[in-house]
This record gives structure tokens, C-alpha cells and sequence, in this order.
């Protein structure tokens, strides 16, 4: 890792729970509580867990799409490094907004219908003012979409037909394509293989790979699926609650996992092989507790094998354990 | 084991406005009691379809069905719609991938249980709903719902995805069916909640001795659970085997699609590396050619395989079946 692209410390969001008729603001739920990252140029940061843990939530406030809190300084190729939470001069939002780009979870969801693919790839530049004004320059933008398309493995001719012609996967490239476009440094993807089907998820993941291979751009993988975050990060957080609960090297979290919660997430991923059946021996039962109604202690007590009066009691800090491992119990 | 169900040369299609749509063609199989036969494929294979076949779920003139389903020896297809009826939710229950959908939100869960019950009981009396709901208070306490004498009045929006799962496992075990057929029950929940529905399922079976169609995407799955698997692929059966030897090293899968399939799952050994996935995409039902259904994708194809479509026949020592020329030893 080289240059340093996106940093956030301390990066916290709440969402307001409104009821009655004048929508009051009756409590707030934390989506997502003292997160600390960095991420450069080439690397990957994983983000596993389950749903309603915070996921999705990061990834929107890494990418501006809603306000958080705390601090997220972006270090841009020239020019002195700002925090972009809070409002931003138009150089500096533009700048931020072509640089770190997004693809999402639902190819059927993420395309406008009513747009051609030419238009889909085309409006990114449209709003950057990129799309050229003279018709040489149009001609040439039309020349590098169909660039961009044979890239991510579609045909040129692809690029005035409609998203409905297209198969689940064929739509997920058309979104990769469409984050290419304006040349991002940093693409966050969240949950970008699992509304394909099996066979399809893999062509996809060697896109993403490939292309980061090639450019050297960033990713922040959003995913539940195990395998494949530690198939493509270096870094890794696991969350739970909106919290990280155990962070470091993709490999040592996985192959020695020092948080309860890790490890139940571990055995709760299929074993392949008909002889262990390990599923069928798990020990954690119950669910997480709503968002609403958090343990005052440790966000996974109530589940966790190893709890004991203290984690009822007390919320873990996020402890360093050098490397940048980092976990978040009072047992580890 | 006696044998409970038995499908011959069903096919199921849907004459659309488009053409006809032939979305499952001439499959057969059976399961006995005490096993779980699990059906794998990809969106638009037809397992789903399949099921609801079985279950007597498609009637109207647009659909047009052949073939056989004998449930205990007797013939489903040809009943009348009321004696059809008094098997479904009693010998043969079925559950639903999204359990949010699966429920009518406006009324309890507990009135959708008793529903249940009273759909195949003679009476609607006092007494026969209070028998009802009491055996509907047994059933979620059976599937692991705490406090089920309070949990059975609430809504189902009270509840999350897992314990709805959970519900809807107990309303189809209300009525001890001898088959219960699970049309990917875990796809819409959480890993470890996966867990404990897969292992529910597992000791159910163990306890009841009823069979399973278990019906899922995902070949992690079938290694915990099942004990035989029928890939499907396009509509139709392409491959037979018991779980014991899909899996085993020195057996493994002997048509090129399930091979593809298992080798798709994303393995530690091969971090940083190309991910082994299968070209192209599903085909769509309605472009559909002559030859095998898989051959566009195949890298193993040979010009028979454009020519002529494969049946089913015995492949390898072990008593497994596939679709595929290559069981001949030429493909030309």
C-alpha cells in the first residue's frame, strides 16, 4: 500500500425512530458506532457480518451517501488532505464524488429501466461535465464506453440496449462498468455477488479482482459470505451491532479468531463435506437483540458461549493486539 | 423404508405470451421415509417449480402438466381439487423461502396456525379450537420458540425472519405430514440463523421420520443435510448421486455442470488467484435449442453434444446417474 486514500476515525451514524403524527423523534438506533479505518491505494478492507449489523450503513457513509459523524479525511491525488463529513466547497465535493465510487448489492434494482446502457455509463461523465462538448469529443466518449463495456466482458452493441435484456450477472458488469467510468480510486462494493446465481458469482469476483490488478484501485467488499471477503481482502472487520468486534489481516482473523462472535460466524459456514456436519454440532442459538434495545454491556453477551458478569455489565473497548489485529473482549 | 413419493416423467409448462415456457421436462425421482433428498440448482432451473408441482399448486389452462405423482402409491395428479386439498398442509406440507412473505400480516400468527389445524379437522367448535391452539402452542415450542403461550398472539411483523422461519416450520408440522418440502428456507436468513433452521430440519427428520425435499442453491447446505442430491440444470435432472459420494474425493460429481458448481466455492488455497467459474450464464427458458441444455457453457462439449440431449443413465460405480455424453467416452 502505498498512497493513503481514505481514512476515518471515530465514524459514527444514527438514524432517528419517529412515530406519532408529528413524526417525534422517540429514540435513535447506532447503525454504526467509533469505527476507525484506512484504507490505500491497491488495498482491500473486508467488511463481514450479519444483517442489520452495520454493513451497508458504513459502505453509504464511506461513499457520502448519508451524513455520519466523526471524521472520514479524504487524501486526494494532489493537494492537502480534508475531512468530507460536513459540508464541502464544490471542487472538493465534485473531486471526493468522482473518486470514490459505489456498486450495489442489486443489479435488478441499480439501473434505471428507462435508460440505455449508452446512458447509464454516460451520465457519471454528464455530471462531472466530462461528457464533452464538441461532437469530435462525443465521439470519442462513445469510443471509450464501448471500452468500458468490452472490459467488464460485454459487447459494444450491448450499449443501446436496456437493462432488461441483460441476465443478473450481465447487469452486475454493466454497474461495475458505470463505477469505472470517472476513473475512481476507490470503488465500495456492497454485496455485489449475492443477488447472482452460484455459477455467475465467480465470473464477478474475478472481474472486480482483475480490474484492481490492473489499475490499482481500492476496494471497501461489503459481504456476509465468509469465503469470498477473505478471498479478496488483506483487512477485515467483522461487525456486529454497528460495532467492530474483531479486526486484522484477513488470514490471521480467520485462521485464529479471538472473539466469540467470529468464531460462531466461522462454524456457521457450511463445512462441503457430508463427514463433519459441523452445522448440525453449532452451539449458538437465539439471535441478535433489536438495535433498539441494546445489552448495556457486551453487544454479543446474551449469545455468547463465554459470557460472564462482566459482560453484562461492561461494553469491551476495541483492545490492539499488535499488527493491526484489534478485538473487542473482555476475554481475549 | 417405504417409498412416499414417486415422480415419473413430470413436466410442468406455462404457455406464456411469449411462447411456451417449458420449465420442468420429464424429471423423476422419489423419497422415502426418514430421508432428505435434496434438489440444487440455480434461479430458473425449475426446482421451485418442481415443488409446487408436487404440492398441486398450479391448476388453470395456461399450465399444461404431465407425467406422475404418486404420493404413498396413489395418484395425485387426476384428483379431484378437494380431495387434493386434504393432502396438502396434511401428508405433504410446504414451506416458503421468504418467510415475511409466506404470512398474512393482518392477522395473528397464532390464527394462521389454528387455520391450519382446522382446515383439516371435521369441527370448528369451541373445543376444537382450543385443541388447536394447543397443539399449535406444542408445534412452536417444538421448533424452539421461546415463550410460545405468548409469542402465538403476536403479529408477524413482531417477529424477525428467523423466528417467522421458525413459525412457519411449526404451522407445517402441525399436521404431522409424513413430507415436508422446504423450498429454500434458509436463503433469506442469516448464517447462524441458517445454522439452527438447517439443524431444526435435520433432528425433525431424526425424531418424526418424515422425508424431505430439500430444495436449495447453495452445495454447502446439502452437505450438511442431505442425504442424496439431484442437480438440476434448465428444467431438467442432469445428475443423481448420494451426498456421501458427490462429495467424496475419490467419487465426485460426473457431470460437468455439478463439477463447475462445486468448484466455484471460493476456497482459502486459492486467495489472490482467478476464481474457477463456469462461462456464460443460465439460459433463458424460452431459448432453449436442441442438445444438451448445458453445452453452450461446457467446456468439455463436442459436436453430439449441440446435436443430441443426454438422458439420464447410470455413471461411475457407485450408483450415481448423468446427463452427459461423456459417460460414453466421446463427445464427437
Amino acid at each position: 500500500m502505498s498512497g493513503m486514500i481514505l481514512e476515518g476515525k471515530d465514524l459514527r451514524k444514527l438514524f432517528p425512530v419517529k412515530k406519532g403524527v408529528f413524526m417525534k423523534t422517540v429514540a435513535w438506533v447506532r447503525a454504526l458506532e467509533r469505527f476507525d479505518f484506512r484504507i490505500g491505494e491497491g488495498g482491500t478492507l473486508g467488511i463481514v457480518g450479519e444483517s442489520g449489523c452495520g454493513k451497508t450503513t458504513l459502505g453509504r457513509v464511506m461513499a457520502r451517501i448519508h451524513e455520519g459523524e466523526g471524521s472520514l479525511i479524504y487524501h486526494p491525488r494532489e493537494g492537502e488532505p480534508y475531512d468530507v463529513i460536513g459540508s464541502l466547497d464544490r471542487t472538493r465535493e465534485l473531486a471526493f464524488r468522482r473518486d470514490v465510487q459505489m456498486i450495489f448489492q442489486d443489479p435488478y434494482a441499480s439501473l434505471d429501466p428507462r435508460m440505455t446502457v449508452a446512458e447509464v455509463l454516460r451520465e457519471p461523465l454528464e455530471a462531472h461535465g466530462l461528457s464533452g462538448a464538441s461532437a469530435a469529443e462525443r465521439r470519442s466518449t462513445e469510443a471509450m464506453l464501448a471500452n468500458q463495456l468490452e472490459r467488464v466482458g460485454l459487447h459494444a452493441d450491448a450499449l443501446a440496449r436496456y437493462p432488461h435484456e441483460f441476465s443478473g450477472g450481465q447487469r452486475q458488469r454493466i454497474a461495475i462498468a458505470r463505477s469505472l467510468v470517472l476513473k475512481p480510486r476507490l470503488v465500495i462494493c456492497d454485496e455485489p455477488t449475492s443477488a447472482l446465481d452460484v455459477s455467475v458469482q465467480s465470473q464477478v469476483v474475478n472481474l472486480l479482482t482483475g480490474i484492481q490488478r490492473e489499475e490499482g484501485l481500492a476496494y471497501v467488499f461489503i459481504s456476509h459470505n465468509l469465503e469470498l471477503v477473505r478471498h479478496v481482502s488483506d483487512h477485515i472487520c467483522v461487525m456486529y451491532l454497528g460495532r467492530v468486534v474483531e479486526e486484522g489481516g484477513a488470514e490471521a482473523v480467520f485462521d485464529a479468531p479471538l472473539h466469540p462472535y467470529t468464531m460462531a460466524l466461522l462454524a456457521s459456514a457450511p463445512s462441503w463435506d457430508p463427514k463433519e456436519k459441523h452445522l448440525l454440532d453449532s452451539k449458538l442459538y437465539g439471535e441478535p437483540p433489536s438495535p433498539l434495545r441494546l445489552p448495556p454491556g457486551c453487544p454479543f453477551e446474551p449469545r455468547c458461549p463465554k459470557a460472564s458478569a462482566v459482560c453484562k455489565n461492561e461494553s469491551p473497548e476495541l483492545k490492539g493486539f499488535g499488527e493491526g489485529r484489534k478485538v473487542a473482549c473482555h476475554f481475549a | 423404508m417405504e417409498t412416499l413419493l414417486e415422480i415419473a416423467g413430470l413436466s410442468t409448462r406455462f404457455l406464456t405470451f411469449e411462447g411456451e415456457v417449458r420449465a420442468v421436462e420429464d424429471i423423476s425421482f422419489s423419497i422415502a421415509e426418514g430421508e432428505i433428498l435434496a434438489l440444487v440448482g440455480e434461479s430458473g432451473c425449475g426446482k421451485s417449480v418442481t415443488a409446487r408441482s408436487v404440492m398441486g399448486l398450479y391448476r388453470g389452462s395456461r399450465v399444461a402438466q404431465e407425467g406422475s405423482i404418486r404420493f404413498r402409491g396413489r395418484e395425485l395428479k387426476d384428483l379431484p381439487e378437494t380431495e387434493r386439498a386434504s393432502y396438502r398442509g396434511k401428508e405433504m406440507a410446504m414451506i416458503f423461502q421468504e418467510p415475511m412473505a409466506a404470512f398474512d400480516p393482518l392477522a395473528t400468527v397464532g390464527a394462521q396456525m389454528i387455520d391450519a389445524r382446522l382446515a383439516h379437522v371435521s369441527g370448528s367448535s369451541g373445543r376444537d379450537r382450543a385443541e388447536a391452539r394447543n397443539l399449535a402452542v406444542e408445534a412452536l415450542r417444538s421448533v424452539g420458540i421461546p415463550d410460545p403461550e405468548l409469542r402465538i398472539d403476536e403479529y408477524p411483523h413482531r417477529l424477525s425472519g428467523g423466528m417467522l422461519q421458525r413459525v412457519l416450520i411449526a404451522i407445517g408440522l402441525m399436521n404431522k405430514p409424513s413430507l415436508l418440502i422446504a423450498d429454500e428456507p434458509t436463503t433469506a436468513l442469516d448464517m447462524t440463523i441458517q445454522a439452527q433452521v438447517l439443524r431444526l430440519i435435520h433432528d425433525l427428520r431424526n425424531e418424526t421420520g418424515m422425508g424431505v425435499l430439500f430444495i436449495t442453491h447453495d452445495l454447502g447446505v446439502v452437505a450438511e443435510v442431505a442425504d442424496r442430491v439431484h442437480v438440476m440444470y434448465a428444467g431438467r435432472i442432469v445428475e443423481k448421486a448420494s451426498v456421501a459420494d458427490l462429495f467424496d474425493p475419490e467419487c465426485g460429481p460426473a457431470h460437468p455442470y455439478t463439477k463447475g458448481l462445486l468448484e466455484s466455492r471460493v476456497r482459502r488455497e486459492r486467495k489472490g488467484m482467478e476464481l474457477p467459474s463456469i462461462p456464460g450464464s443460465v439460459p433463458r427458458p424460452l431459448e432453449l435449442s436442441g442438445g444438451c441444455r448445458f453445452a453452450p457453457r461446457c467446456a468439455m462439449a463436442g459436436p453430439r453434444c449441440l446435436r443430441e440431449e443426454p438422458a439420464l443413465a447410470p455413471a461411475g460405480e457407485r450408483g450415481s446417474e448423468a446427463a452427459c455424453w461423456l459417460r460414453e467416452g466421446s463427445v464427437a
